[in-house]
């Protein structure tokens, strides 16, 4: 692969950084990134990883736009309210990389679609904003090992954890089931800093460049738990659990199952 | 046997934040399955459970002197 004078100086910042490089950017042009979840977490991952040159992004949300997602939804705006989710996104992921391959889904994340939909990309970012997703993108891509950041956020906290298939914790080995229906409050009954939802989106985006370039250590066996109001960044040491139902020694989820279970709201 | 044991998130306001962990202290050895339920924390609430820095489950019969961080699972995206 060669590159033009002016994509070099476009990424010349990150072609710059120790152990980037030239190299760095020739998997940057090559891979292709899914998010599930144009939402919180999805805007500020999107709005990062659209401009770096990557060869594609897949995503997908079924939801439109509306008033209160825009303090934190910063990939919509007032303009786009009551337009699909992923409309609104791709038209500015557009602008932010014209020449960008995109592939919109504007449908739910189902055990019917999901293998299908995710099979073609090399990292895959959790955006979603119920648990039946969740565990229906761990179950789907350490089932199709694909690597997972897996990622969730509630008032001025969040968690992220990345899931590389085979080699590491899955979700699963640390929270085996879904809490049952409201155990634990939603974004919508218990609010949301703008901020955190951000930060943690961006620290997903940095571990995808991570996983692509092979840059770093992962955040990989570990849960990294975000506090805004402390501000404190802790990492909670996890293992892979040989009793795993989806990556143990013996798995009993051996295809992906639609969790039956009352959604959350974003 | 005394025993510290600290949330993050939501679960700070049942033992308060990792830095300023709630000590407890227990008359007998039981299960943590046991203490957090007679804390009214529902087993729903806690994702993953980290004594000294090593992951656990809700079966682990605490020692003397053990530091518990509580992780809740969040769903928000």
């Amino acid at each position: 692969m060669l590159f033009s004078t002016d994509y070099l100086e476009q990424f010349s910042r990150h072609v710059r950084l120790p152990n980037f490089g030239i190299e760095g950017q020739k998997k940057i042009a090559a891979a292709r990134i899914f998010i599930a979840g144009a939402g919180g977490l999805g805007s500020a991952a999107l709005t990062y990883l659209a401009p770096i040159g990557l060869k594609k992004i897949g995503l997908i949300d079924s939801d439109t736009v509306e008033i209160s997602n825009l303090p934190r939804q910063i990939i919509h705006d007032q303009t786009k309210i009551g337009q699909l989710k992923v409309t609104s996104a791709g038209e500015r992921i557009k602008q932010l990389n014209p020449t960008l391959e995109l592939a919109l889904h504007s449908e739910r994340l189902k055990a019917v679609n999901i293998l299908e939909i995710i099979k073609e990309y090399d990292v895959v970012l959790d955006g979603t904003d119920n648990f039946a997703s969740k565990y229906l993108l761990n179950d789907a891509c350490v089932i199709s090992g694909i690597p997972l950041v897996h990622a969730g956020v509630l008032r001025f906290s969040g968690q992220v954890m990345t899931i590389q298939p085979g080699r590491s914790a899955c979700y699963r080995c640390v929270f085996r089931e879904p809490p049952s229906p409201g155990a634990v409050p939603t974004c919508s009954e218990a609010g949301i800093l703008n901020t955190a939802a951000g930060i943690v989106g961006l620290i997903q985006a940095t571990e995808a460049i991570k996983l692509i370039t092979g840059l770093g250590d992962l955040l990989t066996n570990q849960l990294l738990v975000f506090d805004a109001l402390s501000m404190k960044f802790r990492n909670v040491e996890i293992k892979p659990d040989p009793d795993c139902p989806v990556c143990g020694q013996n798995p009993t989820i051996k295809t992906v199952e639609d969790l039956k279970m009352v959604e959350g709201q974003n | 046997m005394k025993i510290k044991l600290g949330g993050y998130g939501i679960l700070k306001n049942y033992v308060g934040p990792p830095e300023n962990a709630r000590e407890i202290e227990l008359p007998q050895a039981k299960s943590l399955k046991d203490i957090l339920q007679e804390m009214g924390i529902p087993d729903g609430m806690v994702m993953l459970i980290s004594v000294n820095d090593e992951q656990k489950n809700l079966d682990y019969v605490p020692q003397e002197g053990d530091e518990i961080k509580l992780v809740p699972p969040v769903s928000g995206g």
